[in-house]
Parts: structure tokens; sequence; C-alpha cells
């Protein structure tokens, strides 16, 4: 580290989220290592750090002893000035070289709102940001992630993806790199060959039409290596694939700063608006032999006193009592914490209680989602009002006095009444706060009603949906405003202009890329954080290329329409879709995995517990 | 929903075991010295736990490790002489504590050594810092003018103060006078490079941070400062003793 450098992180908020040396990271002699791997969290350290499949991949990937992966993140705006008025490029924490000069560049694609952040990133590299001019072999821009199921609004950008989950597909990648690199191949012999296994996308290698209305014709691949559908990768076996037994430390504070295991992947519950909860599928989980062995191992070598159990739904392990009482015995006596997010309250069974005694909740939230039966029907939101009003009884006799409620506007088939019943089911959880003993509950209840708008999102039954327009949500916000009435229910809303951008990017087509092009171009990043969201500035590179917001947001597609996703799959059928998007329209719900399988196609072999199970 | 599971009980309630309490001396070099003191509250606990050390929790339903330092370091700052005091629920050789630490420490902190605390924390009257600048203008000029500055009647720095949540960070104006003293101000071998040996008031609460006190400086005189390292090489009691 030379004294200009370190002179810059004298002035800078934090300087320790810059300096990389945290316990746990790993440093290699370059020399010795055939393939370099930075890998990008598109937004700054505190929350990429957070990130568990960085540190998976992160993991995986140092395992093997001729490759080297280091972490990169979006520096904060502060730094990202310093570097840019004295030429610093964008490095690697663990060597501090130029990732411009690595083998592979890769990012996660966690949320679109980072998208801009991708562009920046490359740029502060100094490297073209456009795919088409960085004509080299080195690097190769690879990103994976949720997003990645419609990447197309960033094909402008990035040589190719990942799609589903990494473990096996990341090393074969980079084995056949290895593998080609002597030979000194050009960048397409490479992304030829790569187009070869089974999870890869290389979006230039993919003709697009489009029909006279704009929607899209037909998507063709161009090049004979090129699959016609790109399938997911899905990993077999939990309790076999590589877990980390260490993470790396972080020496400032960061989101969430503590060791996490993941317990379960893929969701049970066909929530259809949760895009999680399809492109995850099958439900696959591991026993709680390998989770008891990772948390301990983790935690010894860590040295954290927080643990948390990381899933989509946590309590729909099938052993899950078994699995939260072994742990409580190893936490407990090691004085940590063990957390569990996503976790329902009414799975316990009494027994387990008797041996948890306490349970300490960070503060009593629902997610609703909507707030008539019939609207949780429509989007196949198991909480019924009995489970809320039962679980808040307990809670006001247990003293608390703080209930969050989570909701979204815009859903399908909505209508006033479901706004209204929102403000009508948060004053009857007060009216339940009343009718509790008053030598029993606290004082003054409090309850906070947040509302997002809904983003309807590819690989989901809402994928044929129109967001709501913006004047309509500001119309509905302000309907349910109205129809609060007492002090004692506090509204929060979400920007609407965000949930647009969300919505277009989120089913965009290859068109939107230049809109992201020049959006970047404009000055944004960093788009997810309020303080730097600026909307007009998207308005106009959206103008500037012509597109049409509503076209992309809030437009209702056919069941015949070309989606620009189409040509990825995701296991869960089109067919499935179709009907439980009609299946919403008739309020008619649909069972969990568990209960039922209700054939969403994905196929036996991928390892999900209930697949093919009931029929 | 989140949920954390705690026991119900508080827990070593009623419980005194036997305690065994060891000052830690350790360095803070290199990279190290970007690690706030908040942080290395934390990167210690974690070394603890790494290390598998018998630590003494505190009671309640939150036990904590028990952890003390004398005198907390600024943010930027090198040092080859910090403490903090530890308790232990066993007995362990002083080595042995130090070697199992040292193994699992990030790189710039090393535990030198372990032993039974002598002074008492608020037995710290001052530390001594040595301090390397190299200036816009000739090394010579820059003495005349550092010691023309640390031996004026005023030594007026403008002091961050912490902001508020969602408020942009202020500065207030401060004479630190009474809490700096020049030792010795040298120029290297190299000619270019101004070395100074400073004493800072230390134990009343006022951690003298080097960078406003040299923007101080530059503000005044019109010298850039052009790179400076700082480096805490003793801490110093009352009675003039080193402090351990
Ligand atoms: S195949 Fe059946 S059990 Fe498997 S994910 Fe689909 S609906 Fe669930």
């Amino acid at each position: 580290m030379n004294g200009d450098f370190e002179k810059l992180l004298m002035k800078t908020q934090k300087p320790a989220r810059y300096i990389g040396g945290e316990v746990g990271s790993i440093v290699k002699d370059k020399s010795q290592t055939d393939v370099r791997f930075a890998f990008c969290f598109p937004d700054n350290y505190d929350v990429g750090m957070s990130h568990l499949g960085m540190k998976i991949l992160y993991g995986l990937t140092n395992s093997r002893p001729n490759y080297w992966c280091e972490r990169v993140f979006a520096p904060d705006k502060d730094f990202e000035k310093a570097m840019r008025d004295n030429s610093i490029l964008l490095y690697g924490l663990e060597s501090h070289d130029p990732i411009k000069d690595f083998d592979f560049i890769g990012f996660t694609l966690q949320y679109e709102l980072s998208y801009t952040n991708v562009l920046n990133m490359l740029d502060l590299a100094g490297l073209p940001v456009l795919a088409k001019d960085r004509t080299e072999l080195m690097p190769i821009v690879v990103a994976g992630g949720p997003c990645v199921c419609n990447p197309e609004p960033m094909v402008d950008f990035i040589d190719l993806f990942i799609l589903g989950e990494g473990e096996e597909v990341n090393l074969e990648l980079l084995d056949l790199y290895a593998k080609m690199k002597p030979y000194s191949p050009t960048k397409e012999e490479f992304l030829r060959e790569a187009a070869k296994i089974e999870g890869i996308y290389v979006p230039s290698f993919y003709d697009v039409s489009y029909n006279a209305d704009g929607t899209i014709k037909e998507v063709v691949p161009n090049m004979p290596e090129a699959p016609k559908r790109v399938k997911k990768r899905v990993i077999y076996d939990l309790d076999s694939v590589y877990y980390p037994e260490n993470f790396v430390v972080p020496f400032t504070s960061i989101v969430h700063d503590r060791a996490v295991v993941e317990v379960l992947r893929g969701c049970i519950r066909g929530c259809r608006f949760c895009q999680a909860g399809f492109i995850y599928r099958p439900f696959r989980e591991k026993n709680v032999d390998t989770i008891s062995g990772q948390t301990k191992a983790l935690c010894e070598n860590t040295g954290y006193e927080e643990v948390s159990l990381s899933s989509l739904s946590t309590s729909d392990h099938s052993e899950i009592d078994k699995l939260l009482s072994e742990l409580v015995d190893y936490t407990d006596g090691e004085n940590i914490n063990l957390s569990l997010p996503s976790l329902r309250i009414d799975s316990f069974s009494e027994e387990l209680l008797e041996k948890i005694k306490s349970v300490r909740k960070s503060g009593l939230t629902f997610a609703p989602e909507a707030g008539t039966q019939r609207l949780r029907d429509v989007i196949n939101k198991n909480i019924t009002e009995e489970e809320i009003m039962s679980t808040c009884k307990t809670a006001f006799e247990g003293g608390y006095t703080g209930v969050k409620l989570y909701f979204m506007l815009g859903l399908p088939t909505e209508t006033d009444e479901d706004i209204i019943g929102i403000a009508q089911l948060a004053r009857r959880i007060i009216d339940l706060y009343y009718s509790v003993d008053k030598s029993k509950r606290g004082k003054g209840i409090q309850i906070s009603i947040s509302t997002a708008t809904f983003v309807p999102k590819p690989f989901t039954p809402f994928q044929y949906e129109p967001q709501a327009t913006a004047d309509e949500i500001t119309r509905k916000q302000k309907l349910l405003f109205e129809n609060i009435t007492t002090s004692k229910i506090k509204y929060n809303y979400h920007n609407k202009k965000v949930s647009l951008l969300e919505a277009v990017l989120a089913r965009g087509d290859r068109r939107v890329s230049k809109a992201v092009y020049l959006a970047w171009k404009k000055g944004c990043t960093f788009d997810s954080w309020d303080e730097y969201f600026n909307f007009s500035l998207w308005q106009e590179a959206f103008d500037e290329c012509g597109i049409d917001t509503g076209f992309y947001a809030n437009r209702r597609r056919t069941f015949e329409e070309t989606l620009p996703w189409d040509h990825l799959d995701y296991l869960v059928s089109k067919k499935f879709f179709e009907r439980e998007d009609l299946k919403a329209h008739k309020a008619e719900t649909t069972c969990n995995c568990k209960e039922k399988c209700s054939g969403c196609g994905v196929s036996k072999k991928y390892g999900g517990v209930y697949c093919g199970a009931n029929t | 929903m989140e949920v954390f599971i705690v026991a119900q009980t508080p827990k070593n309630q009623n419980l005194d075991p036997d305690r065994y309490v060891y000052r830690l001396m350790f360095t803070k070099v290199g990279t190290a010295k970007f690690i706030s003191h908040l942080d290395l509250v934390r990167v210690m606990q974690r070394s603890f736990k790494r290390a598998k050390l018998p630590v003494w929790y505190t009671q309640g339903f939150n036990p904590r490790q028990y952890l003390m330092f004398p005198l907390p370091l600024s943010l930027g700052t090198e040092s080859e002489t910090e403490f903090m005091d530890i308790a232990l629920l066993e007995f362990l050789q002083p080595e042995d504590i130090c070697s199992r630490l040292n193994l699992v420490l990030p790189e710039g902190i090393k535990i030198l050594s372990a032993g039974a605390p002598v002074h008492e924390h608020t037995d710290i009257e001052k530390s001594d810092y040595t301090i390397r600048i190299t200036a816009s203008v000739p090394a010579e000029e820059a003495v005349e003018k550092l010691r023309d500055f640390f031996s004026a009647d005023k030594i007026q720095i403008m002091k961050r103060v912490k902001p508020k949540k969602n408020r942009r960070e202020e500065f207030k104006e401060m004479d630190v006078r009474q809490y700096v003293q020049l030792m010795d101000i040298s120029i290297d071998s190299d000619e270019t490079v101004v070395s100074l040996r400073l004493a800072a008031s230390a134990g009343n609460g006022f951690n003298l941070n080097f960078a406003p006190l040299l923007e101080a400086f530059s503000a005044k005189t019109k010298i850039e400062i052009l790179s400076f390292s700082a480096k805490r090489t003793k801490i110093l009691c009352k009675n003039g003793e080193n402090f351990s």
C-alpha cells in the first residue's frame, strides 16, 4: 500500500472497507495460480459482505489451489471520487491488484437496482463497459444470481451468464478456461466452448427479432454450440455439496455480521408474486447432522457470537424441532446467539417451546401482503387472519406493543375494498390489544403499516400481469391513508418510481440495455439507495432510446406472447404459470409442495423432497 | 419474522467464579491502523473465541466477554504499545495466551506480552507519539514553522463532531494547547522527512487525532503536508513509569 493510497484512506469514512486483510480472507501467491477471479458485488462493502452466495463461491473457488478468487465491492461515492481523482483502478481486496488484469470478473445480480453499479465498476476497473468493445480474451465478464433469470437488460455488458446454482458450473467454467488458456484462444473460441456447458448462456449467440407491435417474434441461436434453451443448474444433494467452513470476518460492522448456515433451498409455498419461490425450485434440505456440523465449524473458525440459519422458510425443514434443539444445546453452551429469520412461531411444537423456554423476537412482523382473505387467496399467500391474531395475542400478553405489517399495493384483481381491508386489519389488531388484560399488556400500542408497489417478475404466475401505473398507486396510497383514522397506526410507503424502474428492468428485453447504459452515462449509480435514486435521469434515458416504460411495466401479456426470457429454462413450466395465473383470477389457492405436488414441471431427478410424490 | 433464541434465565447469576485478569500488550501497525476502536473490540472478542481461550462472560441475559481498554487509539494512528485487560476462568501461562492469540489475529496486531496488571487505568497521564511528515517546503523551513506552531499560546484545531443521523458532518473549533507538547523535532537522514516526538495528555477523555492537528498547521502556515504517519510509542503514568 503506497503513501498516496493511505492518504486517501485517511480521509474516507470507514477505511476498513477498502484495505482487505480481514481474518479468513485468502491470499495466494499469484505466480502459483492459473486463474484469477474477481467476485464483484455491485453494492458497497457493508451490503455485499453480508451476502451468503458470495461467501460460498469465494470459498469454493479458493478451495482449488490453482484458482484465486478475490472480493470486490462498489466503493462509496466519496471513495469513488478519490479513486477517480487519483487514477486508482478498481482492485481486488486480497491482492490490491487491478481487476482488469484478472481472468474473470464475475458479478452477482441480486436486485435490478444494482445494474448501473455493474457498469460503474467495469468503468472504475478501466475496462470498456460494452462487451463488444472488450475484444481480448481477458477478462471474461460473467454474471449470476437471481436476476439472471431475465438478464436481457444486461446483455450489452456481460459476456456470459450463469443460470441457477453455481457450485458445480462455476468450477466447470474455470476448468475449461484453465484448459484452454495455454493455447491462447480468442474470446469467441472460449465462449463457444463455454456455451456447451449446461447453465451457461452467451447472449451474443442469440438473435432476437421483433413483431410490428414491439413484442418479441423469436429468439434463435446463431452459433452451433448455443442450445435453443439454456437450462439452469441445480445441486442435487445439499449434504455433499461444498459449504464454507470459514468466512471472511470483516473489521467494520456490516448489515449481517454473523455466521450463516444454509438449511434448505427452494420453497414449498408457491406465493404467486414471489420469484424466489419459483426460480429456486425444487425444495431440498440438508440433514440435521450436516447443519450442526457446519454451524460448529463456522462458529469455531470465525469466532462469531451470532449464528443465523438461512433459507426462504426455515420452519418448512422436515426436522425443524430436532434441528433447533440440537443447535440450541450447542449455542447456549458457547454463549452464541442463534437467530432464525423467516420462522413461523406457530410451527413450534410444545416440546420445543418448553426446551427453548424463551424466545426474544426482534419485533413482531407479519407480511400478509394483502388486506383481505380474498386477495390473499389470489396471491396464494398462506397466512390467515386467525394466525396473525393468535400470534399477536400471545405477544401482547407477553408485553409486546409494536406490530409491523407489510403489504403490497397494485396486486392483480385488487379493489378498493382490499385496500380499505388493510386499515381494517390494523384496526382489529388494536382492538385485540385492548381486549388483553390491562395488567398483562404493555403500554401504548403502535402499529406500522408499510406498503410496497407490486412488481411483476419473470418466472412467476404474475409474469403476464400489468403493474399498476404510478398514478393509480398514488390514488391507492391516498385511499389507504384516508382510511387510517388513528395515530396508533403509522403508514409508510414506498417510492412508486422505484417500483416502475424495477418493473421495466425485471421484464425488459434487450432493447432496455441501451437505457441502462444511458442512465449510467447520465450519472445513475446506487439506484437502490433512496438518497441517490434519480428517476428523472432514468426517464431521460428511456426517452432518448425511444423506450415506453408502459410497454414493459403496465401492459398485460398474453399467454401466447414470446417473453424475453422464454429461451431460458428454470424447470417450472410455462403451462403451470398460466394455470396459476388463471386460478389467481378465480381466487383459487394451490397446495404447497408438502401437502400435494401440483406438477409444476420440475422433474424428480433434481432431488426435490416432494417432487412427484403425490402424482 | 426474525426470532432470536436465548436462554430464559439470566446466565452466570450468583456465580462468582475464580477469575484471572491479564493485561495484554499488543501492537497495532500497518493496515491495522485503519481498524477503528469499536471494530478492534470485536476483532479481539472473535479472536478469543477462535483461540478457544476460557474467557469470562459477564452476567445477565446477554452475557458479554469481559474486555477493557485503558486508552483507545485514534483511527489511522499506529501503535507499538497498546493494552487491554481480559479475564479468564482458568490460569494459563502468559506465553500460552500470546501464542494462541497470535495464531488467529489479523496482520498488524500482535500480542507482545501478557501478565498481571501493574497500574490502574487512572494512573495514565500521557502518551508519546512519533510523527513523520513530508511537507511542500524544504525540511528546514518545515521544522521552523512546526516549532512555532507548537510553541504558540493557542493551537486551534477543527474537531469533527459526530453527525446526528441524516445530518451533514459538523466541525467545531477547539484549542488543544493544554493537550499536546512538542518534545523533539529533527530531520531524517534522507533530508526530506521531518520527525516529531509529541507528548499528548491522556486519560481525560480527550483523544488526540493527528489529521486535524496537521490540517490546522497547513491552514495557518500555508504549508502543505504531503504525507504523514503517526505512531504511539509509549504510555506513561503520573509517576513517570511506563504503563504496564
Ligand atoms: S414438481 Fe411438485 S413438489 Fe416439485 S416443486 Fe413442482 S409442485 Fe413442488
